[in-house]
């Protein structure tokens, strides 16, 4: 595929109202749409709203920017353990009309925009790990406002919903939210408090 | 009586002395004084009621639930978040019960420099005093501090920096750590469990899930409301106009604001969308060797506030304070990616953040799209640009004074200080905007109030220069940034304006 500069630039401004938003998505909905398929269990992904495609790509992004290591060693589960690409793919469908018209835009400038700009003239899929992070700190570190956004519309997506996830809580000793594990109530009787007196409306 | 707007479909009518537009610190308070008055009072909610039950203390989940656009509300150039709440309660559900007054030297630079009727601390102390009462306000007690804060206290008393411990609004509070996702223990003390219960078990009622679209009005005289009805999710299932001759907007300083643009009334002075000032604020974290635990326990008990000077600087200085959360939310702000950042991930439970909170000078602006949302404009004013690395540079020399082996900014790429001297780097950014994370929990100031009509949106009531019977309630009226966490001041003045109401309405 022939990809030139001027269409990565181009592509990558005409993304910046989407890159806005994705940009403050530190926290977003969990909930699926119901009509989304279930998480795949091997073979073929799910009829989502990525592309089989951009569900490898956004997986390849997904990988370099968390970099979990080797499980045995680090304590945390891989990309695809912890469901970042199911959870996202879930997610846009929830999110405003102009991200999900741009996010797969942005998915294919990061892909292709490898070509060019790490020198390798491979997409990002079939880089090697030093490449793919030099291609992401030319974006983390431009000097170009709108690479700096692309980057960071990518980078909070993902780790959102990669430490959302269970699975990635025990390798950083979260423990997780009380609620369904201890019982606060008890907590506060032993301490002596007082139950309030007001109830929510 | 609570209902929820997707019980209510069709087009419904109903009648009542009071319209109030939102239930958070603005709305509430007024809505309770006035049913107390023994007025029909009418809450309209856009967001949903969020139940004890159903706060699963989990970050996408609850910001979803919460707050604005899931907390992904940003402003036009992609640089700020601002956190606002949708939800019964509004942002006092998921604010941290941080409690202070308006500070003297702003209420009189309100009433001295810029002329506003009794705005003093002598008027306001008594409404103060009732809203503390009402929200269990107390200082915070010694067992109540976390081992967070107490870091934060020793690296302020190392530098001999000026600090102090905080009051806040909480009962019996477990210490689990989700203030900002709302409480699941009913322990903090919101508009939702205080001033809500009580007007409604005064016969107030309040409609959930019905955002308002437009204020009626004939001639220059409100006639009411006309909501939409939600069905929880994206669907809308009927219409409800509320009919009374008082209109109070309490929707906060984003949507007050775009709902009047929408109904194309009260802006005869072109102020309305104008003047907004945020709390800009950004967070460093440290990197110690010890556990810190800081998702744990409550934020902020103990506060950084020698920058600030009020008395010789009312428009001017910045807090420390201390900020953490669940990882969720954490970890989109450490810089850097990849390895690095999968190893300071994994060191979550030696992580201390401290927020530095500017007390802003910068304006900008909330319009409304040609859809009826609202679009907001923020940039750092110079001088704000210079104050906001000032105190990072603080931050960063308090975290290594408390024993901190690493500093990292909340910048997108990597970056870490390894010692104090390294942190004059943040000078050499020429702009902040997505350099570093920015985010505003308090926006402020877009239908300020005044004397006069030319230059301001409502008077110093509250009350529209322009539209009988319309009232404002909320953070938008303050003319200049309150400096301080604004919900108790937000409330007072929401009291004072109810009183107002009712002595000339």
């Amino acid at each position: 595929m022939e990809v030139r500069r001027r269409d990565v630039l181009r592509g990558l401004v005409g993304l910046v109202p989407a890159l806005e938003v994705m940009a403050g998505l530190t926290a977003v909905t969990a909930t699926p749409a119901e009509s989304h398929a279930a998480a795949p269990t091997g073979g073929e992904p799910p009829a989502g709203f990525l592309s089989a495609a951009e569900r490898k790509t956004l997986a390849a992004l997904a990988e370099a920017l968390v970099a979990p290591g080797e499980k045995a060693v680090t304590g945390l589960p891989s990309v695809e353990e912890a469901g970042v690409v199911d959870f996202l793919d879930h997610l846009l469908p929830e999110l405003p009309e102009e991200v999900q018209e741009k996010f797969p835009l942005l998915l294919w400038g990061m892909e292709h925009g490898a070509r060019l700009l790490s020198f390798t003239g491979r997409p990002f899929t079939r880089l090697g790990g030093a490449d793919r992070t030099a291609f992401l700190t030319g974006f983390a570190e431009s000097r170009f406002e709108i690479r700096r956004l692309a980057f960071r519309a990518l980078k909070n997506l993902v780790m959102l919903a990669y430490y959302q996830a269970d699975v990635s809580w025990p390798g950083i000793g979260y423990e997780g939210p009380w609620i369904g594990r201890v019982d606060p109530p008890q907590v506060a009787e032993l301490a002596g408090f007082e139950p309030p007196a007001r109830r929510l409306v | 009586m609570i209902v929820a707007g997707r019980t209510l479909a069709g087009a419904v009518s109903w009648d009542a002395d009071v319209v109030v537009v939102g239930t958070g610190a603005g709305g509430a308070p007024l809505g309770h004084a006035l049913t107390q008055a023994g007025k029909s009072v009418v809450f309209l909610e856009a967001g949903p009621r969020v139940l004890d039950a159903e706060m699963n203390q989990r970050v996408p989940d609850m910001l979803a639930r919460l707050y604005w656009d899931r907390g992904a509300r940003v402003t036009t150039n992609g640089a700020f978040t601002v956190s606002q709440g949708r939800c019964v309660g509004g942002s006092t559900v998921h604010y941290t019960a941080w409690a202070m007054r308006p500070p003297r030297p702003i209420l009189d630079h309100w009433t001295y420099h810029l002329k506003l009727t009794e705005l003093d601390a002598k008027t306001i102390d008594p409404f103060v005093e009732t809203v503390e009462k009402m929200l269990s306000t107390r200082p915070v007690q010694p067992h109540e501090v976390n081992a967070h804060n107490h870091l934060i206290e020793r690296g302020a008393n190392e530098l001999g920096l000026r600090g102090g411990f905080v009051h806040h609004n909480r009962v019996g509070c477990l210490g689990c750590g989700y203030c900002l996702l709302g409480c699941a223990y009913n322990r903090k003390q919101t508009a939702a469990n205080t001033f809500l219960p009580a007007a409604i078990g005064l016969g107030a009622r309040l409609v959930s899930d019905a955002h308002v679209e437009r204020v009626l009005t004939r001639g220059a005289r409100v006639e009411g409301v006309r909501a939409r009805l939600l069905d929880g999710g994206h669907g809308e299932v009927g219409t409800l106009t509320v009919r009374a001759p008082v209109v109070v907007l309490a929707a906060g300083t984003i949507h007050t604001p775009a709902l009047l643009v929408r109904s194309g009334i009260g802006d005869a002075s072109g102020q309305v969308g104008r003047n907004l000032v945020f709390h800009t604020t950004t967070t460093l974290f440290g990197l110690f060797d010890e556990e810190v635990a800081a998702h744990r326990g409550f934020s902020p008990s103990y506060v950084v506030d020698h920058a600030m000077d009020l008395e010789r600087y009312p428009d001017r200085g910045y807090y420390l304070v201390p900020a953490f959360a669940a990882p969720a939310a954490i970890a989109p702000f450490l810089p850097g990616f990849g390895d690095d950042h999968a190893t300071k991930m994994r060191a979550y439970k030696r992580l201390a953040g401290l927020s530095v909170m500017l007390h802003d000078a910068s304006r900008g602006r909330v319009t409304v799209a040609p859809n009826g949302k609202p679009v907001i404009e923020y940039a750092l004013a110079p001088e704000d640009r210079g104050q906001l690395v000032e105190g990072m540079i603080a931050a960063g020399r308090l975290l290594f004074a408390a024993g901190a082996k690493e500093v990292y900014p909340s910048s997108p790429g990597g970056m870490a200080f390894t010692s104090p001297d390294q942190l004059d780097y943040l000078t050499s950014f020429a702009h902040l905007e997505n350099r570093v994370a920015l985010n505003t929990p308090h926006p402020q100031g877009t239908c300020r109030m005044g004397e006069m009509r030319q230059t301001s949106v409502v008077d110093p009531w509250g009350r529209s220069h322009d539209v009988a019977g319309l009232y404002v309630s909320d953070m938008s009226v303050f003319p200049t940034s309150v400096a301080v966490p604004p919900s108790i001041t937000t409330m007072a003045l929401a009291l004072r304006t109810a009183r107002h109401l009712l002595a000339t309405a």
